[in-house]
């Protein structure tokens, strides 16, 4: 008697056989006790291999940050270099005397910036998202800050036109960001202190410079917005 | 600022793997890379704990299988799918650790003539204190996989654990279809006699099969 393969009977078992096919190997199982045997002892197998299972395991978030280490330093790193250029740069702006005005104007700036964006972003977000629209986002994600504004702008003009109340709405948001944005800024002015403190004492002076700006704005960051 | 904004919306439209890594390879984006090891993490370490039998060591091997994954992010080709890229770079680092393993261990003095180093790790090797199987039947099941071959326990998993296709398998390991059915039919026979001793000798074992065969299952 001819037996089948060993790898034709793998669909078999698997129920992949084409019926004709089936049928044949259905037909040489009833005659031949050899394959029979055979088969039944695959079967077996392959169900026992079922109970292997595995213990489930607690997803450990810091897990998959370990994977990011170098990135996250790198962010960090990224980071405090903004955070520095930031301070350096509020530094120079109030050498001079009128050094609260010009920072009342980059922030008034900064908060025209701000608004933009958020205005932008709460109206994509509130239409119906088409194929198109997600397409745009995705490729704003990826691309450079500036362009991305530019879009944005563009965006927000077709999408904002006579929603009041969105943009009431978008401004109280944009209030709450500010408030967080602030903290943000002391928190991260609190810690480029706690580095700075290993350092000689050039970078020491520069420093307290830091610390005088922030005694400096805070009065005027208190009158502007509830605490945070 | 504006760019948390973005980063926040982007998340909201997942990307396929291939869009994801695409972006790992060409911008380093380590947003799209968290999302992919996010996704195949208990795939890979499934796979990983399985090939090695031990769950400390899957998990390390599984740490691994991301590392190089981004280290090699640079050859991903999108013409193919990134879970064949994914899954052969996983397959790669367990063989690797097999055969690192085994390069340690002593000389088995009844040990196995003939066959790779690569081959069979000894199922009675200490685990360590965490459970390798649920059950005293997963514990056998879990010897007896860990006595076959490399190559054969390989298909075992691809096919009963992670469930994929023969079509899939083939291709994830460079064979054709055929070898890879006859891989996985020839690895079922193997787990068969295993189980089951007294099946006697496969009608195409090679004469030191046989010799394995006869081998009492040590529990």
């Amino acid at each position: 008697m001819k037996h089948p393969n060993r790898e034709e009977w793998l669909p078999y078992l698997a129920g992949e056989a084409p019926p004709g096919v089936r049928r044949q190997l259905d037909e040489h199982l009833h005659a031949c006790e050899e394959c029979a045997t055979e088969v039944a002892a695959w079967r077996r197998a392959e169900q026992r291999l079922e109970s292997w299972e595995l213990p489930k395991q607690e997803r450990c978030p810091e897990e998959s940050i370990s994977i990011f280490q170098p990135f996250l330093k790198w962010s960090v790193a990224a980071a405090l270099v903004l955070a520095v250029g930031f301070g350096l740069g509020w530094a120079v702006s109030r050498g001079s005397s009128e050094g609260r005005t010009l920072s009342a104007e980059s922030r008034q700036q900064l908060r025209q910036e701000l608004n933009e964006d958020f205005q932008a972003a709460l109206a994509q977000v509130q239409s119906q998202s088409s194929n198109t629209l997600a397409a745009l986002e995705l490729r704003l994600a990826g691309s450079a800050r500036s362009d991305a504004r530019q879009l944005l702008q563009a965006v927000s003009e077709v999408l904002s036109r006579g929603r009041e109340e969105d943009r009431r709405a978008v401004l109280a948001l944009f209030n709450d960001l500010e408030q967080q944005h602030t903290a943000a800024y002391v928190a991260l002015r609190r810690d480029l202190e706690t580095v700075a403190s290993f350092t000689d004492d050039n970078v020491r002076a520069a420093r307290l410079k830091l610390v005088q700006l922030v005694a400096d704005t805070q009065p005027a960051e208190g009158s502007e917005s509830t605490t945070p | 600022m504006g760019k948390m904004t973005f980063s926040a919306l982007s998340l909201l439209f997942s990307r396929t793997d291939e869009e994801a890594m695409w972006r790992v390879k060409i911008h380093d984006d380590h947003r799209a890379f968290a999302q992919l090891v996010d996704r195949w993490d208990q795939p890979i370490r499934r796979l990983c704990t399985r090939m090695t039998g031990d769950p400390h060591r899957g998990e390390d091997l599984k740490q691994d299988t991301f590392a190089r994954l981004f280290e090699r992010r640079k050859s991903y080709e999108p013409t193919g799918r990134f879970s064949t890229f994914l899954w052969r770079i996983a397959l790669n680092i367990c063989r690797d650790e097999l055969r690192r393993i085994n390069r340690r261990r002593e000389f088995q003095p009844n040990g196995e003539e003939g066959e790779d180093a690569l081959d069979i790790l000894p199922a009675d090797e200490p685990t360590p204190d965490a459970q390798a199987a649920t059950n005293e039947e997963g514990e056998l099941v879990r010897r007896a996989v860990l006595r076959l071959p490399e190559i054969y326990r390989t298909v075992v998993v691809l096919r009963y654990y992670e469930h994929l296709k023969l079509v899939k398998i083939a291709e994830i390991l460079e064979i054709p279809e055929g070898t890879a059915n006859w891989r996985l039919s020839e690895a079922l026979a193997k787990l068969a006699r295993i189980f089951e001793p007294e099946l006697g000798a496969n009608r195409s074992s090679q004469p030191s099969q046989s010799k394995l065969n006869k081998e009492v299952l040590v529990l």
